[in-house]
């Protein structure tokens, strides 16, 4: 992965950003709600083999976080600033028992979709039961990666083998 | 472009459990990365 440029993060980004010197793929910023938040991509080619940059989002003990529009510019700055400089596919995953928390899992898709440059983008998600796990997966790249085709077969292919069939579904 | 191996269902479903049991502990190390990241907040080196 091209090593993200922070000036370029921080002129976009309401919350100050900063980078883990030894982890480069590793960003933090706390909010006005005083979360703390750790924004890692990282390769992972589980999904995508081809290759693909997996996006996870944290904080300490899974804190809620209310409705934070500068969170969310935040959380943007750095997603944009890896497409800028790297034409290449981002997955977010996440795995929950509950209906409640599968909603939130899905806010991430839900801002890109109302990201002012999501013109440039294209975005697919999947939703379905892999033992009694709900597992939400969005797979986003730029229109104009060469391996878009490839990457997003690959990720058809995943779904099709990784959710339970229907009749299996309780 | 470059190929990929042919992919079963058993394999796809291992991979995504290894994953995930990846992401919680990668969820377990940020927790102590947070923590560190808060006290140097809090001294004002950040």
């Amino acid at each position: 992965m091209n090593t993200l440029n922070l000036e370029n993060i921080n002129k976009q980004a309401p919350y100050k950003v900063t980078v883990d010197t030894d982890f480069p793929h590793l960003f933090y910023f706390h909010t006005d709600y005083e979360v703390d938040y750790e924004i890692c991509i990282k390769s992972n080619d589980t999904f995508v083999p081809s290759g693909a940059y997996a996006l996870d989002i944290r904080n300490k003990c899974n804190q809620p976080s209310p409705g934070d529009p500068k969170f969310r510019q935040t959380l943007m700055a750095i997603v944009e600033e890896f497409f800028r400089l790297n034409n290449d596919v981002m997955l977010y995953v996440t795995e929950t028992e509950d209906k409640k928390q599968a909603s939130r899992n899905r806010l991430f898709v839900r801002w890109f979709n109302t990201y002012e440059h999501r013109d440039q983008y294209i975005i697919k998600t999947a939703e379905g039961k892999m033992n009694g796990q709900i597992n939400f997966l969005a797979i986003i790249s730029r229109k104009d990666n060469p391996n878009l085709a490839q990457a997003i077969a690959e990720f058809d292919e995943t779904i099709s083998f990784l959710f339970d069939p229907p009749e299996e579904s309780a | 472009m470059e190929t990929t191996k042919k992919r079963t269902r058993e394999e796809v479903r291992a991979a995504f459990r290894a994953f995930m049991r990846e992401k919680e502990e990668e969820r377990k190390a940020a927790e102590i990365r947070l923590e560190l990241y808060h006290k140097k907040r809090l001294a004002g080196l950040i």
